[in-house]
């Protein structure tokens, strides 16, 4: 029987995130979350996407946060359990993905995840469900993580929300035209897409220095000077192992044109967010609106 | 297996499938024992522990001897309940997923066999075992070693746990303490009598030994009714009659089929003769406390001390 890492009974029970990637969804948070892990100062769970704040605080987001974690624990934990010698395993990070898995959620429970960092490692998590929880939902982070740095990732609103709705298709949830039509109504989209309010929601509570925003446009042309961005943010400075995959995207969906008809509907309930972000970012506000209103 | 073995082996299986299937939110985060055996060490505690997890409402964690309260208060036994605390943790989370299928896996309970071995131990580590207790079961522990615990330790079992309810299991002091010598003896092989009496002369074994002053420092803060004394000479004579007693104790039915194994000693030690030097060492220092104890259980405590004196 191998000793235990650093008597286990002197470990920090609780620890809470430093930083968050608050999304958006379908803007570069999969390579983000790939490539952030790799780096030996910096601390992600063992799934992406912990799902807890939009849980609370986002009731209809539960239709698929218990069963997300479900499913991506189980095949972490499998995983795991067979590519590790039993002789190496790490308990309380079984004990911890277990708990992703089956626990109650709770604040202790959510805490207890990120107690397994090192002590001189930053930790945080990507959840892009995070970026439109309601305020309370904001003050419940301060409140654990009074300190907490905030990275969100732009991408133009009418390719991220075709992006999602392309990843909808090939699920299967919506095909005929029609119903895209009336897909890109949809409010939850509108919402996830307007990024003037949420950066102005996060505002209210995360000071400038402490809300780091990058885009997907510059995730594509130059990853590694992100990569670096984001590092500086986080104050642990760049690290070699990062470049060798900055420049693989993650997750690239497929491509499907969108029908013209579907892009009419966008650029018609999207012209305010466009103005109000060009007004918030004028040289890459301007670059998204001159592609859809010429 | 035995009809009434099988049926409870369903029962739990039923339970545990149960347990996987539903809503996270549902279920409890912590919860503290209703019941804890504290002792004595060598007075059929193992029996006891062995016997309870078989009642289908007691439930008992998936390892005997948490040790919380004495890692917590008796920093001595640190290193050797760590170690005991990971072999048999590990142990048992390999025997777990070996046995059952990955769709079958309880993860919760996976989640408290890795806790065992990785702590760390706080009355958060406590309370999210015996959160794995149905809500309709009455749950406790069975620790020999807590029968040692300091006034503060006692004090923290009733903080967590206001209504616990005690189990004491008392065997003939020179009795247990020379099965207690044995059986460090024979773990590390020693034969030496001049060792053996060195054993039988540290203040440990009159500590362990001395019944009614673990009783009074206990009733202090448990009252009668929630405080139960059982003999090793009962679990020997009339093991049924014992359960009984303890279900009732407890609060729940007690049926003769819910223990098959009642009749079966467990964890007997090997045999060895006492040095008649070790007994005599062990009758000198053990006086009192058989006075003692004849003072407060006048039927046993006399033909205890009828042995030696």
């Amino acid at each position: 029987m191998p000793e235990l890492p650093a008597a286990a009974s002197e470990t920090a029970e609780y620890r809470y995130p430093d930083f968050l990637c608050v999304g958006a969804q379908k803007a570069g948070t999969s390579w983000l979350d790939k490539n952030l892990r790799r780096h030996p100062k910096l601390w992600l769970p063992p799934i992406k996407e912990i799902q807890y704040f939009n849980d609370l605080h986002v009731p209809e987001s539960r239709a698929w946060t218990g069963r997300h974690r479900r499913d991506r624990g189980a095949m972490m934990m499998r995983h795991y359990l067979t590519k590790t010698e039993a002789e190496d395993w790490n308990y309380r990070r079984i004990s911890v993905l277990a708990d992703i898995i089956a626990s109650p959620i709770s604040d202790r429970w959510y805490g207890r995840i990120f107690s397994l960092a090192g002590a001189d490692q930053m930790c945080g998590e990507v959840s892009p469900d995070y970026a439109t929880i309601p305020d309370t939902g904001i003050a419940h982070i301060l409140k654990l993580s009074p300190g907490i740095r905030i990275v969100l990732s732009l991408r133009d609103p009418i390719a991220r929300s075709w992006s999602q709705m392309r990843m909808d298709i090939r699920r299967g949830q919506r095909k005929e035209l029609h119903e895209l039509e009336a897909g890109a109504m949809n409010r939850d989209l509108y919402n996830r897409a307007d990024y003037p309010t949420i950066i102005e929601n996060w505002r209210k509570f995360i000071p400038d220095d402490r809300l780091h925003v990058i885009f997907l446009d510059d995730i594509e042309a130059t990853p590694e000077a992100v990569l670096e961005s984001v590092c500086g943010f986080l104050g642990v400075g760049s690290h070699a192992r990062l470049s060798t995959k900055a420049m693989n995207p993650v997750h690239a969906g497929e491509k499907l044109e969108i029908p013209p008809s579907v892009l009419e509907t966008f650029k018609t309930r999207y012209r305010p967010i466009y103005e109000r972000f060009a007004a918030l970012y004028p040289e890459i506000g301007a670059a998204w609106m001159a592609r859809h209103y010429g | 297996m035995s009809e009434g073995a099988r049926m409870n082996w369903r029962k739990r299986k039923a339970a545990a499938a149960a347990a996987a299937a539903q809503d996270p939110q549902s279920l409890p985060e912590f919860r503290y024992p209703d019941f804890i055996c504290i002792g004595a060490q060598k007075a059929g505690t193992s029996w006891l522990d062995r016997n309870l997890r078989r009642h289908p409402k007691l439930w008992l964690p998936p390892m005997k001897e948490l040790q919380f309260f004495s890692h917590l208060y008796i920093p001595q036994a640190r290193n050797w309940t760590t170690r005991q605390r990971q072999e048999k943790g590990s142990k048992l989370l390999k025997r777990y997923l070996d046995k059952n299928a990955q769709e079958d896996w309880d993860y919760r309970r996976i989640a408290r066999l890795a806790d065992i071995v990785g702590g760390p131990i706080t009355d958060d580590w406590y309370g999210r075992m015996f959160a794995l207790a149905p809500a309709d079961s009455v749950c406790g522990e069975v620790t020999p070693d807590y029968s040692t615990l300091p006034p503060e330790g006692i004090e923290h079992v009733l903080r967590l746990s206001p209504n616990v309810r005690i189990i004491f299991s008392l065997r003939d002091p020179i009795a247990r303490s020379w099965s207690h010598i044995r059986m460090t003896a024979q773990a590390r092989d020693i034969t030496d009598v001049a060792v053996l009496e060195r054993f039988a002369s540290q203040d440990n074994q009159v500590h362990r030994a001395n019944y009614p002053a673990i009783i009074e420092s206990w009733r202090r803060h448990i009252p009668e009714d929630r405080f139960l004394v059982v003999f090793l000479d009962d679990i020997q004579a009339a093991p049924g009659a014992v359960l009984e007693r303890l279900c009732g104790f407890l609060k729940v039915p007690y049926e003769e089929g819910f223990f098959p194994n009642a009749a079966n000693p467990a964890h007997v030690g090997q045999e060895m003769e006492m040095p008649s030097s070790v007994l005599e060492i062990l009758r000198d220092r053990f006086r009192p406390i058989y006075d003692d104890i004849a003072m407060l259980y006048p039927e046993y405590g006399a033909a205890w001390r009828a042995r030696y004196y």
